[in-house]
């Protein structure tokens, strides 16, 4: 980009939020993922106007655009590879409308998830998508990722409660899609095509959101085995009874570990593999639901069955699960996690795979699962300034791709494909449904300059 | 070689992996939305620092140096990361390779630890404080007491009661010495009250919070020393200044491992206690029939170097909640960051004062008639911006809900 083009932009916003110092550079080159490269300017605005002005000229001028909400994605989604312009939203970050009545919520996109909670708890509302990083993260780049979370079990992920959205195209116009009232089946459903498009069909200024009312009662329950095996054929088991849980949570031994070192909760340290498992509901079906987990997990030797008996016990056990990953580090100074999709009665095969790799690599794994739905984050710990380790680590992670995908699985179940995944992409799925999904990117964005050549190679 | 790339500087420095889970709870990020000012793209730019990518930069000492040490960012992650030490590293990086400005090297290095000329410049401030704006930079300058003659000058010993339980050393710090000789003179009541012989060494040396959080370590490391002598004799040393506390008990990361002044000095570092920790923990003093000096709603906020920086929550709502004649309140954020954090709210008026408006919306939502607090930095930047947004709170030391008289 040269300089005319930067003054520009100094015309459509404020020049405090143009940042072109190597400094904040710097800062704008990474994300949550060990991959970096640089934005050429860093841009932050205000108003729908502002992003639409924006994108027009850079439509003209032909500049890559990366937007950007916290930056915490795990795919390198948000990494400007190409140069061009960070189109970071952060400064839009208001929640706009909260209407319980008809249980929608209307917020810019750089609104944090968790301080969305926290206006509707004392309402007695939630907004269920809970992913373990919603602390930090906002809901434009939960919408651009698809995130899931915990509580996907029970109630769905991301796409399942967004309504619609205010977005501009890559051109700079301004649309519409979708609405605040829940209705009818939209053929051609534009707004289920936005979810997970990290960031490379258009840019969302507005969100509308669908809540739901905070069930009357819940219990939580820890449980613990003696083996991986036990604990995942509970898991097929709890299902087969036919309750569904809103919470399903694996952990294994080193995961366990690690979450104790930060808590200090007095977890179990010796156990193979644990269980976080929550069901909520009307409180008279609850003791029922949890007489039957309970006889379930005794079936698969449980080692230690224990019912969280306080709300500050609850709230703990949800921070060392919600904390655990980052927990890792503190064994080796980096990691990297992998996010692949198993059918559910594959849990044992996978797992049992991972550890032959570990043994095979000497590579620290950790492995935490969404056992429910069989979504699994094998965590490998490693060291980053170690070249032939990082070398290594790619070579295992390679191979777990490999082994989910033989096991009739997929390669991500909610944190993207960015530029990590991007590799792995034709072994999941068929020429004619990737050349499918790239005429629908150029139909958006013809110029391929919105998030460029991320999750797939556009061209021209 | 900088000591950004030492052994385990360079280690803590590499530990961090960007999951970005402190950002948001940094609360100079939540001014700029900017990632430059939150703890993950602080701690990027000290490592290109570390590495030789960057150069120390105006830039980089401006982001370096509008951190509150609020420790929020070392509580949230998950990782273990310590984001507030990193940055009190790369300041006593910034002071060794550049040196200090002379407008923080004077106070610093000559003043605070000198208490003559501390007490001619608290001194020389009263007489000029009425002649100045009222206001500077958002501070209020008509607010903040300075005493006429400061506490330790005019300390008269009290009468010990018979057989005393404990030898407790009372450690004033600067700024109630000079601030608040009133709570000063409770807290020895308190004391004396409970059963306790009191000692106030008037020679003891300001507990070198400024110096090492500005990166002049050197200057807190003599303080270290002087403070150990001075309070040999006693069983406990006892504070009412959450910054000095936690600086008291945190003297041994100022000194090799393994020397013989880190033993000792940790062997200091034991005996401190904040004086709610000490009243509720040790004395485990009984609330039963205690009458709360005050009548109305109180609420409490929680400074940063004592709900983070020492882990001290219950101790003082225990008191709180247990005294009788008051009704206790929480506010929302009660753990924020009040926005003074030392030379912070001068150099950086806008982050502070829009910091402390929201501490001051906070305590408008609990309908309080007082604000409770336990430090006098805190105390002051509070009663500064109640007065200045015209709300009716008054701020107190907790110390004077104990001292019925
Ligand atoms: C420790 C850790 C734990 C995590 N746990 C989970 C988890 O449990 N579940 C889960 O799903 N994810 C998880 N994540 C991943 C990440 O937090 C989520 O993907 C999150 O939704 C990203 O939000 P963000 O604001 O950081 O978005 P960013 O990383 O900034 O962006 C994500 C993507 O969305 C696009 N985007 C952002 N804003 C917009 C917008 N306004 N318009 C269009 N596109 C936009 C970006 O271009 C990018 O492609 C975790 C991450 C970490 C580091
Ligand atoms: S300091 Fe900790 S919380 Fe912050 S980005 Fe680094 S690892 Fe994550
Ligand atoms: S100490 Fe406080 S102000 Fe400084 S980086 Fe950490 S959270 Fe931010
Ligand atoms: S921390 Fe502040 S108040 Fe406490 S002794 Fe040091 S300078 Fe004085």
């Amino acid at each position: 980009m040269n300089s005319k083009q930067i003054n520009y932009f100094k015309t459509i916003v404020d020049p405090k939020n143009i940042c072109t110092t190597k400094e904040e550079l710097l800062v704008y080159e990474y994300d949550a993922t060990l991959l970096k490269g640089a934005p050429e300017v860093i841009v932050f605005p205000e108003t729908t106007g502002q992003v639409s002005l924006i994108l027009a000229y850079a439509y003209q001028e032909n500049i890559p655009v990366t937007t950007r909400g916290a930056g915490t994605n795990l795919s390198g989604g948000t990494i400007p590879d190409q140069g061009g312009i960070a189109l970071v939203l952060t400064k839009m970050n208001k929640v706009l409308e909260i209407d319980f009545e008809n249980r929608v919520v209307v917020v810019e996109p750089g609104t944090i998830n968790q301080e969305l909670q926290d206006m509707l708890t004392p309402h007695g509302y939630y907004y269920p998508p809970d992913p373990a990083s919603m602390k930090a993260c906002t809901i434009g780049g939960n919408v651009g990722e698809c995130s899931g979370g915990p509580r996907c079990l029970k109630y769905g992920v991301t796409r399942d409660y967004i309504l619609g959205m205010e977005m501009v195209l890559s051109t700079g116009e301004v649309v519409a899609i979708g609405s605040k009232q829940q209705v009818n089946p939209d053929p051609l459903d534009i707004v289920k095509f936005m979810v997970g498009s990290e960031g490379t069909l258009g840019v969302f200024t507005k969100l509308f959101l669908k809540i739901k009312k905070i069930s009357e009662a819940k219990k939580t329950m820890l449980c613990t085995f003696n083996s991986v095996k036990d604990a995942s054929r509970t898991v097929a088991n709890i299902v087969r009874e036919g309750i569904v849980p809103t919470t399903l949570e694996l952990m294994d031994n080193l995961l366990i570990n690690c979450a104790e070192d930060f808590i200090g909760l007095g977890l179990d340290r010796t156990a193979d593999a644990l269980l976080l498992i929550e069901v909520d509901g009307l409180k008279e079906e609850l003791d029922g639901q949890v007489e039957v987990i309970k006889k379930v997990c005794e079936k698969n030797n449980v080692k230690g069955f224990k019912i969280a008996q306080s709300a500050k016990e609850v709230d703990q056990l949800w921070t060392a699960r919600r904390t655990v990953i980052g927990a890792v580090a503190r064994k080796r100074p980096s990691y990297s996690m992998q996010d692949v999709t198993v059918p559910r009665n594959k849990l044992p095969d996978i797992v049992e795979e991972i550890v032959n790799i570990s043994e095979k690599y000497n590579l620290p794994i950790g492995v935490l699962a969404h056992a429910g739905d069989g979504n699994l984050h094998p965590l490998v710990l490693f060291d980053e300034r170690n070249q032939e380790e990082v070398e290594k680590v790619h070579e295992a992670e390679f191979l777990i791709c490999k082994k989910a995908l033989s096991l009739g699985g997929t390669l991500s179940g909610e944190h993207g494909i960015g530029l990590l995944k991007k590799p792995f992409l034709d072994q999941e799925f068929a020429p004619e449904v990737l050349s499918l999904k790239r005429q629908i990117m150029l139909a958006f964005d013809s110029g391929n300059i919105l998030n460029p050549d991320k999750i797939l190679e556009v061209g021209k | 070689m900088s000591i950004l790339k030492e052994g385990k500087n360079y280690e803590l420095l590499n530990t961090c992996n960007k999951c970005g889970f402190c950002v948001q709870g940094c609360s100079v990020y939540k001014e700029h939305f900017n990632e430059a000012y939150g703890t993950r793209g602080r701690i990027r730019l000290i490592k290109a620092v570390a590495n030789g990518e960057l150069e120390r930069t105006p830039l980089y000492e401006k982001i370096i140096n509008s951190c509150l040490m609020c420790e929020e960012c070392s509580k949230n992650c998950p990782s273990g990361v310590q984001g507030h030490l990193l940055v009190q590293m790369a300041r006593e990086d910034l002071v060794r390779e550049k040196g200090l400005p002379f407008v923080k090297k004077f106070p610093l290095e000559k003043v605070l630890p000198n208490n003559n000329l501390r007490k001619l410049s608290f001194h020389s401030f009263r007489l000029g404080k009425n002649i100045i704006p009222q206001t500077i930079k958002g501070i209020n300058i008509k607010s903040l007491n300075i005493e006429k003659v400061d506490f330790l000058s005019s300390y008269k010993p009290i009468q010990k009661p018979e057989n005393p339980n404990l030898k407790v050393g009372f450690f004033v710090g600067c700024m109630m010495n000079h601030t608040m000789a009133q709570v000063a003179n409770s807290i020895v009541g308190v004391l004396t009250k409970e059963g306790c012989e009191v000692v106030v060494p008037t020679e003891q040396r300001c507990c070198g919070t400024p110096a090492y959080v500005y990166g002049h370590s050197k200057v807190t490391r003599e303080s270290a020393l002087h403070n150990l002598d001075i309070f040999k004799d006693v069983d406990v040393v006892v504070t009412g200044c959450a910054s000095c506390g936690n600086m008291l008990k945190s003297y041994g990361k100022l000194f090799p491992e393994d020397s013989k002044e880190r033993e000792l000095i940790e062997g200091f570092s034991k005996k401190v206690r904040d004086i709610t920790q000490f009243l509720v923990d040790d004395l485990k003093i009984s609330l039963d029939n205690k009458q709360s000096s005050l009548k109305g709603k109180v609420t409490y906020h929680d400074p940063c170097h004592l709900v983070r920086g020492q882990n001290i929550t219950e101790q003082p709502r225990k008191i709180l909640q247990g005294l009788k004649g008051d009704e206790y309140v929480e506010m929302p954020g009660a753990s924020k960051c009040c926005g003074a954090s030392g030379m912070f709210q001068y150099f950086y008026p806008e982050e502070a004062t829009a910091i402390s408006n929201k501490k001051v919306e906070n305590i408008k939502k609990t309908n309080a008639d007082y604000v409770v607090t336990n430090c006098p930095a805190c105390y002051q930047r509070i009663k500064g911006s109640l007065e200045i947004n015209k709300m009716p709170q008054k701020v107190m030391h907790i110390i004077e809900l104990l001292d019925s008289k």
